[in-house]
């Protein structure tokens, strides 16, 4: 557990440090509330209707498909991180792990005939 | 008291209490885009909860996955759908006989885990650090490991099927 | 178990039939890729039988788990595979037709089609529990998709969206099932934690909550009682064969799953366990058959008396180990039988809300092969002999009185008479009801009828001769795999 300690230390330090920084701003800085200073900005136009514009499913697919090969990369990384170890076998994790982006880049294949990248 | 065991209580309460507020925060949020940094919050914390039990590949997948990628779809469907601020919500029968079941079931599991705990279990290894788990996914879990590859391509077909557009007329 | 690279060829051999699968899931997909849309059907259909005859080939087998005790290869699993191949082909006989009629060629339904057999002989065959959750997830994935299929219409998206969710959920209940169980034995594989069943019995309460939530995520799979809401929108909104495919290799696989795991534990010695499930089989034909007989649309009727059907075969899981026989058996005829309803239902409709019963007033004289052939399916569904639904039945009956369980037969039996009701009154529309211009107009092209007429023959075939397909189960069963592979 003591090996964490290190962690905890930066995340601690962290965490105070930017609730300090923008705590302090807010206390200590002067304040002269306007109207103006309150608009979102946005080049120095009058912003038009709400920030929260609704927004194309385009977006949604890239991150779905983007989740997918993420989950393919976990898999990858205690295989890369073991990998000397298991050298003892020889080629053989080198295949195992071949097979399996084999398999999906025949899946990557598929997501961009389909034109699933295309941004149309 | 050594400073180790010190460091272990504080370790999970400091992750507890963090994971506790940021699941208050997720429900009590009337904006949806606060709900979801809630939940960061939250999943944030259990992969500190994670590493109090020395799983540290879990920690990380808990990172990278959950609070990086999943919470990004998160946000966008929450953009996709336009959600507004939630109006306040009328009180029904039926939502008070889910909350008591829940709440019912919470108290069950909350019994058997009770009674499940200071033992610990023979035969299971440690298997929290990333060597272990990249060794035995090349070897004995060799074919579980690769027939993940073909939930991932289902996944994938599914996503192309349904949410791309000209798919099909 | 130390790792030996030199044993994945041998083991790679032993799941040679999912290896195959696989190959010709891929092989789809860069068809569907390449614009070669109309062969894909075929290469699917064969690429199922293929599998199949690689599961019953004669083969040494020096084991009987593959991948150090992953997955199941001796025993009963290659019939199986047989089995939920054989659901995958018969499927594949109306999507063609189907999909060409909807004016939706979506091909990917083929590749997705492999990719859920797959997982569902994966779930099937564990022999770990891991693989278990693996195969329930790849054919769950499947399947969600499968029911948002028509993403344009209303109906197709809330079927996706309920079945999405509540599927989530229950996935959610058996994999903390699961791993409660490691929790408390330290294995996940199956025969492991079978040989370490005094750790199970330790402690009571968290065994029961542990194999209780297994159980619920099963049950919701395959629709049993408590868990069944979903289905009835669900089928009504998925395309019709699909949901036939969805009502029948789902379930069986899960029954296989849920069955394998429950005998290895030795499940009968518990008699909560025994309760739970024998209460879970006789609300499910109560309220199946009761809710049917109201039912005014086709796929609705069909969705209750699938919740109806999973009663009668829990009834059959709960005579243990004498009852698996008769649970697959079962399966396998409901297969056919569901199957062919389904697609029967496909071929008359146009539209996904055009199942309404009384547009089918008078098909008797307009379309007399399609009413027979819906009759037969029918007759079959209520267990009337000589068709095969009835022996499916009597196995059941029989196994479950053999172990004591004689007012679940009882019960069995009473709500048999009313599942005969509205069976019977569907044949009565279609042949005495007043139309004379029915709106409905089904016609069979080529793979349709051929698919229909193998189905019929099917159900015929194993009323009149069951240990066709009885034989070889119990010969598997009991391990003499080499003598049954003679005689296919």
């Amino acid at each position: 557990m003591v090996a964490y300690f290190g962690m905890f230390l930066i995340i601690g330090i962290a965490v105070i440090l930017g609730v300090m920084l923008t705590g302090l701003s807010g206390i200590i800085g002067p304040k002269r509330p306007q109207e103006e200073k309150y608009m979102a900005y946005e080049s120095g136009m009058d912003p038009v209707g709400t920030a929260q514009e609704r927004f194309s499913v385009k977006f949604y697919m890239i991150a779905m498909l983007f989740i997918l090969f993420d989950i393919e990369v976990v898999f990858m990384y205690p295989w890369a991180v073991q990998y000397k170890e298991l050298l003892k076998f020889g080629w053989f994790p080198f295949l195992e792990m071949l097979t399996f982006i084999v398999i999906l880049f025949v899946g990557y294949i598929y997501v961009y005939k389909k034109g699933g990248l295309d941004w149309d | 008291m050594t400073f180790d065991s010190i460091f272990q209580i504080a370790f999970f309460w400091f992750f507890a209490i963090l994971g506790i507020a940021g699941g208050i925060g997720l429900i009590t949020q009337k904006n949806p885009v606060m709900a979801a940094l809630s939940l960061i919050l939250n999943f944030f914390s259990i992969a500190g909860l994670y590493l109090s039990l020395q799983a540290e590949f879990l920690a990380v997948i808990q990172i990278l996955v959950y609070a990086g990628a999943i919470m990004v779809l998160f946000l966008f469907v929450i953009m996709l759908l336009n959600m507004q601020d939630e109006q306040n919500q009328q009180f029904d029968v039926m939502k008070g006989l889910a909350f008591l079941l829940g709440l019912g079931f919470f108290g069950e599991l909350l019994f058997v885990f009770n009674s499940f705990m200071g033992k610990s279990v023979s035969g299971a290894f440690p298997l929290g650090k990333v060597e272990p788990i990249g060794m035995q996914m090349m070897t004995n879990y060799l074919f579980p490991f690769e027939m993940i590859s073909v939930v991932l391509l289902a996944a994938l077909i599914g996503a192309i099927i349904i949410a791309k557009k000209h798919s099909y007329k | 178990m130390n790792f030996n690279p030199g044993d994945i060829v041998n083991f790679s051999v032993m799941v040679a039939p999912i290896l195959f699968l696989l190959a010709v899931g891929l092989m789809l997909m860069l068809m569907d890729v390449l614009k070669a849309h109309s062969s894909m059907p075929l290469i699917a259909g064969l690429g199922l039988i293929g599998a199949g005859v690689l599961a019953v080939l004669p083969e040494k087998i020096s084991s009987m788990q593959a991948f150090y005790g992953m997955i199941e290869v001796g025993n009963i699993a290659p019939l199986n595979i047989v089995f939920l191949c054989l659901s995958g082909v018969f499927t594949i006989f109306f999507l063609p037709d189907y999909l060409k009629r909807q004016d939706k060629p979506i091909y990917e339904v083929y590749t997705l089609l492999i990719f859920a057999i797959i997982g569902m002989i994966m779930m099937a065959n564990a022999s770990d529990l891991l693989i278990t959750f693996i195969g329930l997830e790849t054919f769950s994935i499947a399947l969600y998709v499968f029911a948002a299929l028509f993403k344009k219409e209303e109906t197709s998206n809330e079927a996706g969206l309920k079945y999405f969710l509540l599927g989530a959920f229950a996935s959610a209940f058996l994999l903390l099932g699961i791993s409660l169980l490691y929790g408390l034995t330290g294995y996940t594989n199956l025969n492991d934690i079978a040989a370490n069943a005094s750790k199970l019995t330790d402690n009571p309460a968290l065994f029961f909550t542990s194999i209780g939530l297994f159980i619920i995520g099963f049950l919701f799979k395959v629709s049993a009682f408590p868990f069944h809401n979903w289905t009835p929108d669900v089928y009504s909104g998925t395309p019709t064969p699909l949901a036939g495919f969805m009502a029948t290799g789902s379930k069986m696989a899960a029954f296989i799953a849920l069955g394998t795991v429950l005998i290895k534990l030795n499940f009968t010695q518990y008699d909560k366990l025994v309760n739970v499930l024998a209460l879970a089989a006789i609300l499910s034909m109560i309220y199946g058959n009761v809710v049917a007989v109201r039912q005014k649309n086709l796929k609705r009727l069909l969705a209750y008396s699938s919740i109806a059907h999973t009663g009668y075969v829990l009834l059959g899981l709960c005579a243990g180990k004498a009852g698996f026989v008769a649970v697959i058996f079962y399966m396998f005829i409901y297969t056919i039988m569901n199957i062919g309803a389904f697609g029967l239902v496909g071929i008359a409709e146009r539209t996904l809300a055009d199942t309404d019963m009384d547009k089918w007033k008078g098909l008797g004289i307009k379309a007399p092969y399609f009413a027979a052939a819906m009759s037969l399916f029918l007759f079959s569904m209520a267990g009337i002999p000589p068709f095969a639904g009835f022996m499916s039945k009597y196995q059941v009956f029989i196994a479950a009185i053999g172990s004591g369980q004689i007012l679940l037969a009882v019960i069995g039996i009473l709500t048999s008479v009313i599942a005969a009701f509205y069976y019977i009154y569907l044949i009565v529309i279609m042949y005495f009801g007043k139309n004379e211009s029915p709106e409905v107009s089904p016609r069979f092209d080529w793979t349709t009828g051929l698919g229909v007429g193998l189905l019929a023959v099917l159900i015929l075939l194993l009323g009149i001769f069951p240990s066709l397909v009885l034989q070889p189960l119990l010969q598997y069963m009991s391990g003499s795999i080499s003598a049954v592979a003679a005689a296919f």
